[in-house]
């Protein structure tokens, strides 16, 4: 998938990464791989830069899906810095550019969660109740979101 | 030596990211830029 380009220039702009292999980088694999619990490769995690991990995407996903999945981690670590109109803004991005993701009705979900968390107005989560009766009805999070409906 | 045909090399995908492989300098570059970690615990031949 890193031969994507759009993977790429995501992950070169938003992230700074770095891979610990199995073999050639064996002892920070085994310390930090023993620190985030990293039993299966491949594991790819999002971590904040106090070492907070905010999401974890464990196996292979095609380029498309794991593009949604990074943008869903990026707007995961804005939401856990309460950075909460950020959050809201990313998890609408994961909605726009990648809306019949699996990472999307998850998307949907929290950015009405972060837009509560901005404003304060309960408004937002009923609002997302009923977004979830339009798209994503079959999915967990569309009965996460019912209570606010 | 191992002897890969030309056409195997020219199928295999070229990786477009730059990957440090020091957790504790990247945590520290990640900090300094304020942005997130992408840690790759990865098996895959590089």
């Amino acid at each position: 998938v890193y031969s994507d380009r759009a993977v790429a220039d995501f992950v070169q702009h938003h992230f700074v990464p770095v891979r610990l292999h199995v073999k050639d980088d064996s002892e920070q694999f085994q310390r930090v791989g023993g620190k985030f619990n990293a039993q299966w490769t491949p594991t790819i995690l999002i971590v904040d830069p106090d070492g907070a991990e905010r999401h974890r995407i464990e196996g292979f996903l095609p380029a498309p899906d794991f593009a949604s999945q990074l943008a869903l981690g990026l707007a995961k670590s804005a939401f856990a810095r309460s950075d909460f109109q950020e959050a809201a803004r990313a998890f609408d991005e994961v909605l726009q550019k990648h809306p019949d993701s699996e990472a999307a009705p998850e998307a949907q979900y929290w950015a009405g969660v972060a837009r509560y968390k901005a404003s304060g107005d309960a408004g937002a989560l009923g609002e997302t109740a009923k977004r979830f009766k339009d798209r994503y009805a079959d999915t967990s999070w569309a009965k996460k979101a019912s209570v606010w409906g | 030596l191992l002897f890969v045909p030309a056409k195997e090399v020219s199928a295999m995908p070229q990786e477009l990211i730059h990957w440090s492989h020091d957790y504790d300098a990247t945590s520290a570059d990640a900090a300094r830029q304020k942005k997130p970690l992408l840690v790759d615990f990865s098996a895959a031949p590089m």
